[in-house]
């Protein structure tokens, strides 16, 4: 079994599952900065473990999403440089990709400033961990002619924003906005990205 | 507890919403957004070709220019000229054109996204402008002055680039035994100056001939009228064009058609 179904399956049957808090978020994730140059915004969800406000303005959780990107065009229009005898030339290429997915895990711990009875505003934060599974072709002769298969780990983190309304003692619904960064080892970057949306938490006490 | 709230808050917001810039919606708009103003014929024979930015994308400009093919669609390394913006314009000048030929010209710009394209435009028959020599000699003859006889051009030998200098000689049986032309760049229209350095630059022209026991060398900085007036043939005058022989001054005069 892979690593990143081992933590799935841990997060979501190990012993948090003890405490009885499931939760699902279904969002739109919007990458920023050159990310959002390169892919579409889409929607995922994240599913996994989240404690409740119960008795305390501090909880934590744990959870996991798959994205499945898409680029924008289907090639993109890239140049490189060439110096030689004949001096320097700008050289026209291109660049498609074929796949872009990225796995993530979070721990996150959020902070309740609002908390009332059945409302509460939040903001937390935590970290990302996962891979990313790249494939594309970059082709500008003769200074880069490529083709990469292949993908890298994943660390980051990411801050949010958060409301949730409990409608009863064992359901709360919220909506959250996160704001990631996260770098992805190879091929190597730092990418941006926002994410909104509509979560459920379910308490099976 | 409220005034920490807020701080929080402002904090949060803070750091969702900064830090990095929103994609654009249309991502065309990353892109340098440029277009192809003018291409226009010089005196000279030479086009210059003028660009402007309408906007530099999201991201400054890194590389900009154009390209020309005679193909209908020139892509950027086709006679690529780089050149630099001067407020939101940018201009460069292409010569030895093929006058039987149809031209295309086009502005790319490059960023730190990616590159375009602007318009193309296109040129035909790109010629210079005649220039027109303040004397008219009848054609291919030449008098080296001094009261010699005008004389007839017997032969007119074809330009042939020697390493850098266009070179060809005439030859009269009545007056001088051989002119020798010798250009510093490729005939074509536009009036070359006269040096007497046997290594012509650009524009410049090294006019001698030979008479029997008399040998000459036009002076420096007399004017050479060189006229297009085919594909690769050349209509050449030279007016009074001074040269010394022993203490004395003398004047040159020719006119030929060169066949390239």
């Amino acid at each position: 079994m892979r690593p990143f179904l081992k933590i799935t399956f841990f997060i979501l049957f190990g012993s948090n599952i003890a405490l009885g808090q499931i939760s699902v978020r279904l969002f739109n994730y919007r990458p920023t900065g050159d990310l959002g140059f390169v892919m579409k915004p889409l929607f995922s969800a994240e599913i996994g473990y989240q404690q409740s406000f119960d008795g305390s303005r501090i909880r934590g959780g744990f959870s996991l999403t798959y994205l499945h990107m898409k680029p924008r065009m289907d090639v993109f229009p890239v140049t490189g440089l060439l110096t030689d005898g004949n001096g320097t030339r700008v050289l026209p290429g291109e660049q498609s990709f074929q796949k872009y997915n990225l796995g993530q895990l979070f721990a996150d711990m959020d902070f309740a400033f609002v908390k009332q009875k059945n409302f509460n505003v939040f903001m937390g934060g935590g970290i990302i961990i996962g891979a990313a599974s790249v494939e594309y072709k970059a082709n500008v002769p003769p200074v880069i002619v490529e083709t990469y298969q292949g993908g890298g780990i994943l660390g980051g983190l990411r801050f949010r924003l958060g409301t949730e309304y409990l409608v009863n003692d064992n359901i709360g619904i919220s909506f959250t906005a996160n704001r990631n960064i996260f770098l992805v080892a190879d091929p190597a970057g730092i990418f941006w990205a926002n994410d909104y949306g509509i979560g459920m938490r379910y308490s099976f006490d | 507890m409220k005034k920490k709230s807020y701080w929080i808050i402002f904090i949060s917001v803070l750091t969702l919403t900064s830090s990095c810039r929103k994609a654009l919606k249309d991502v065309n708009d990353y892109f340098p957004k440029i277009k192809t103003v003018s291409a226009s014929i010089q005196n000279d024979g030479t086009v210059l070709v003028e660009g402007e930015i309408d906007s530099e994308g999201a991201a400054a400009i890194e590389h900009i220019g154009f390209c020309c093919s005679t193909s209908q669609n020139p892509l950027m390394l086709a006679s690529q000229i780089t050149t630099i913006v001067k407020g939101t314009k940018f201009s460069a000048i292409y010569s030895g054109f093929d006058y039987d030929s149809v031209y295309y010209f086009r502005s790319w710009a490059t960023n730190h996204y990616g590159y375009s394209y602007g318009n193309i435009l296109s040129l035909d028959s790109i010629e210079a402008y005649h220039v027109y020599p303040p004397c008219t000699n009848t054609m291919n003859t030449v008098s080296e002055g001094g009261g010699q006889p005008l004389a007839t051009y017997t032969t007119v030998g074809t330009p042939v680039n020697n390493i850098g200098y266009w070179e060809f000689a005439a030859a009269t049986y009545t007056g001088p035994s051989s002119v020798n032309f010798s250009f510093g760049s490729n005939l074509t229209t536009g009036i070359y100056t006269t040096t007497t350095n046997t290594s012509p630059g650009s524009g410049e022209a090294h006019i001698s001939f030979n008479d029997g026991f008399i040998s000459g060398t036009l002076n420096s900085g007399s004017s050479v009228y060189v006229n297009t007036i085919g594909s690769g043939i050349y209509d050449i005058s030279i007016c009074s064009a001074p040269w010394q022989y022993n203490s004395s001054t003398f004047y040159f005069n020719t006119r030929l058609t060169v066949h390239g």
